[in-house]
């Protein structure tokens, strides 16, 4: 290929300026991995174990999520099964981070333009993104393939898996580089990502639920047909390889049809002039956080909306359950709809998660009004801190309850479709408010950080994450009861479906995010604008 | 004496271990076009944001309108518009309609200077943001806050980006505003700009104030270049206020003097040389640019 001198040195100024990014990315899927291959191991100790995962499971249900994960009577099948979700979403977004890092986001900020002016050829930095970011995959591939074997599962299977999650990067490599050939902005470049990821994923669920052609429109899918722990195959392994590379000779081909800093995709014009609410305070906040309120909501409608289709298959599965059989005698019917009860409160508890992370983000994002200086303009005019961070509270927290609720509404109405008999849109709503105050938690530390130590936002998504961790294996662990209060969706009340909410785990919540919230407003009074 | 619009005294701001700002003076009268100097991270941004409120001082006194800016920061703020010296605006909005919000957010929009202001900087209003360029971003912080009805225009190295042409225009709509009577706190480090612009200048450097007054007054204080030749070697013991004295003696026997020379002491100085016969003479006024190198670079007081 010609135009590709200087592809060395472009390789290393991407390993320089992004291996921390890399290896982070790199040590957490493989970490994941290790976590969940010493969980595993210990819980199914035993081939007879082994064995009852299979039944475990909601058979056709859990294929909407993790796919038809071949060979999960053995240890490397089920380890493959406990992946999927992560595996679903990290190796994409893993794949978008390091690819667009190094071609649209270094061609937005003008550091291309300095390199290409160098003894650097045209096609070398787009050829070095796909060289860095396809080691990177391998390293996560084989990384997993030999952590997998290394707690038991078998070798060549978990090889060929560990090949499997580095197909599926390299698809999406190959979509990073086409989509930062078409869209001039990283932030799009992003957007393209992500909403290939969650469209992809669903299909592969969907094609997996109906058994149909749908799967295999999906790289996730050409991933679980190779059957790694079954009997495996290696031409769907192909497929993903021919794709991906397709991909990536496309980026080249547009790449040759651009002109440096420009995009395929030219941007559009659009209004001279503020509309009246634009130039309010609240219009303004409103308008900023819009976009996020309806892609978040638009995940939740998705993922509730399919946990909701599947009632009928749970319901189906406790009551084909063998285990359960002998107890539940005359009255199964009922008793498998308070399971049911119970499980649809698990939904509503992801629910919530997913509510907080919006908000984690959403209050996250006045991070970046302050780094661009326009705290700065705002806080220069007639507003009052407490007025500017105020509005922007309450648009996230409105937000909030606006994907929360569309979430509840989904996950409601189709449980209601699925099962035809009942109403439980009312029952998923009011156990949807029993979590708001968990939620509100949310809203209080990422204010309370914002507000003290805007550095340390981050802190916010680490609470998170140990709080859904805990809420969501704590209890098949058997972790303490006090362990599990700490997470504020557990300490709301468990199984809110059927108990409702918990009065003084509401009350302390309630008052932490208060307080919190107000401390917060003290700091932001009080700080120096802007902190870098 | 004027009304002061701007006050400091003894500013000081430290950020870790670094001292932003170690006692720092400035002052502002009403009416007047400020210019305010000093090399890259010498404080002038900090100065300003302290102005603002938006940064606390450590110590020092600062006021603005005669008011606490810590304290009273949303009053203040009516009287004023700020372009600061590096922002990125809304990337999702048009370049026309960052105008209208940050316009709206400063005060009062005189709707006709603002579309006077879009032609004049020739302004494509239908763009987003994200897809301008440097200069066209920094019109549009411009525009805003020249386009509003203010008492105090604060702008921070605000023609960063332009090139001449809008620099020129730059130039005129601030001498327009001057002429209606706004006062402007300009800081810069484009000598140009600020002589074209400012009645009075402070040059800062490492925090503090090296000096300030009108830019005659500031020229009052530096050295003439002094070099003639004479007939016979000149007496120059006997006049005050000379530095830098080198003689020498050329192919013909007459003597080669290169002097520096404070302003009040070049009659006495040509005088002396008068006595001993000019054979050349040339004086070199100061300039700006020695002006501003010698404040921006002369050691630590």
């Amino acid at each position: 290929m010609t135009g590709t001198h200087g592809v060395g040195t472009m390789t290393g100024i991407a390993l320089r300026t992004g291996w921390k990014v890399l290896v982070t990315w790199v040590l957490a899927m493989v970490g994941v991995m290790a976590v969940t291959g010493s969980s595993i191991g210990a819980l199914y100790d035993t081939p007879e174990k082994i064995r009852g995962y299979a039944a475990s499971l909601g058979g056709d249900a859990m294929a909407v999520l993790n796919g038809r994960v071949a060979g999960l009577d053995t240890l490397g099948g089920v380890l493959a099964n406990e992946f999927g979700f992560v595996l679903s979403f990290g190796m994409p977004l893993m794949a978008v981070a390091l690819t667009s890092r190094a071609t649209r986001r270094d061609e937005e900020a003008g550091r291309l333009e300095l390199l290409l002016a160098a003894r650097i050829g045209r096609r070398a930095p787009l050829l070095a993104a796909v060289l860095v970011s396809s080691g990177a995959v391998l390293l996560t591939g084989l990384g997993c393939g030999a952590v997998m074997a290394a707690f038991g599962a078998d070798a060549a299977g978990s090889l060929l898996y560990g090949l499997g999650i580095a197909a599926l990067g390299f698809v999406f490599v190959g979509v990073t580089a086409v989509a930062a050939q078409v869209v001039e902005h990283n932030r799009q470049v992003w957007v393209v990502g992500i909403a290939l990821t969650a469209l992809l994923y669903l299909l592969r669920g969907l094609g997996a639920l109906e058994r149909n052609a749908l799967l295999w429109l999906s790289p996730h899918g050409w991933v679980d047909e190779v059957r790694a722990f079954g009997e495996p195959r290696v031409w769907p392994l192909m497929l993903a390889l021919g794709v991906g590379l397709a991909l990536v000779a496309l980026a080249f081909w547009f790449l040759d049809r651009r002109d440096v800093g420009s995009a395929l995709l030219r941007p559009r014009r659009s209004v001279p002039r503020a509309s009246a609410a634009l130039r309010t305070p609240l219009g303004l906040a409103v308008r900023q956080h819009r976009g996020a309120v309806l892609g978040w909501a638009v995940v939740a409608a998705a993922l509730m909306g399919v946990y909701g289709s599947l009632a009928q298959e749970i319901i189906d599965v406790i009551l084909d359950n063998p285990a359960l059989g002998g107890f539940l005698g005359a009255d199964a019917e009922g008793l498998a709809e308070d399971l049911l009860r119970t499980v649809m409160s698990t939904f509503v508890m992801m629910l919530a998660m997913l509510v907080a992370a919006f908000v984690v983000a959403g209050i996250g994002s006045l991070r970046e009004e302050e780094r661009a200086g326009r705290l700065e303009v705002d806080l220069s005019a007639q507003r009052s801190r407490h007025s500017w961070l105020g509005v922007h509270v309450l648009v996230v927290t409105a937000g909030a309850l606006v994907v929360g609720l569309v979430g509840a509404l989904a996950l409601g109405g189709s449980t209601s479709a699925a099962l035809g008999e009942r109403d439980w849109v009312g029952d998923v709503l009011s156990g949807a408010l029993v979590q708001v105050p968990a939620v509100l938690v949310f809203v209080g530390l990422a204010v309370a950080l914002l507000g003290w130590w805007p550095r340390g936002h981050l802190l916010a998504w680490g609470v998170l994450a140990v709080g859904a961790l805990l809420a969501y294996l704590g209890p098949g662990f058997d972790l303490p009861d006090v362990l599990l209060d700490a997470s504020p969706f557990i300490a709301v009340g468990q199984d809110v479906l059927a108990d409702g909410a918990s009065t003084p785990g509401t009350l302390v919540l309630l008052s932490v995010g208060l307080v919190l919230t107000v401390t917060g407003f003290v700091g932001f009074r009080r700080r120096d604008v802007p902190v870098p | 004496m004027t009304e002061q619009l701007v006050e400091i005294t003894g500013l000081r701001k430290r950020f870790g271990r670094v001292q932003a700002l170690d006692g720092l003076d400035l002052s502002v009268g009403r009416g007047e076009v400020h210019g305010f100097l000093g090399p890259n991270g010498s404080g002038k941004s900090t100065t300003l944001r302290i102005l603002l409120g938006l940064t606390r001082a450590d110590g020092g006194v600062v006021r603005l309108f005669g008011g606490d800016p810590w304290k009273d920061a949303v009053e203040l703020h009516g009287s004023l518009a700020y372009v600061p010296g590096d922002v990125t605006l809304w990337p999702g909005l048009t370049g026309g309609q960052c105008i209208d919000v940050l316009a709206r957010a400063h005060g009062r929009v005189d709707e006709r200077r603002r579309a006077d202001l879009v032609d004049r900087f020739d302004l494509d209003p239908t763009r987003r943001s994200r897809d301008y360029s440097k200069g066209n971003r920094q019109k549009v912080s411009l525009v805003a806050a020249l386009a509003t009805d203010v008492e105090l225009l604060v702008l921070d190295e605000p023609t960063a980006g332009l090139d001449p042409l809008m620099e020129e225009v730059f130039q005129q709509v601030v001498h327009e505003r001057r002429a209606e009577g706004t006062t402007v706190l300009l800081s810069s480090h484009l000598l140009g700009e600020v002589e074209a612009l400012a009645d009075r200048v402070s040059i800062i450097r490492s925090g503090r104030t090296v000096t300030t007054g009108t830019l005659t007054e500031l020229r009052r204080h530096t050295r003439s270049a002094v070099r003639a030749v004479t007939v016979r070697p000149p007496d120059l013991d006997r006049v005050a206020g000379i530095q830098d004295v080198r003689t020498g003696t050329d192919d013909e026997g007459r003597t080669d003097v290169h002097a520096s020379c404070e302003p009040d002491a070049v009659g006495a100085l040509v005088g002396a040389l008068h006595d001993a016969g000019i054979h050349t003479l040339t004086v070199t006024p100061p300039s700006l640019d020695d002006l501003f190198l010698e404040a921006y670079a002369g050691p630590d007081r």
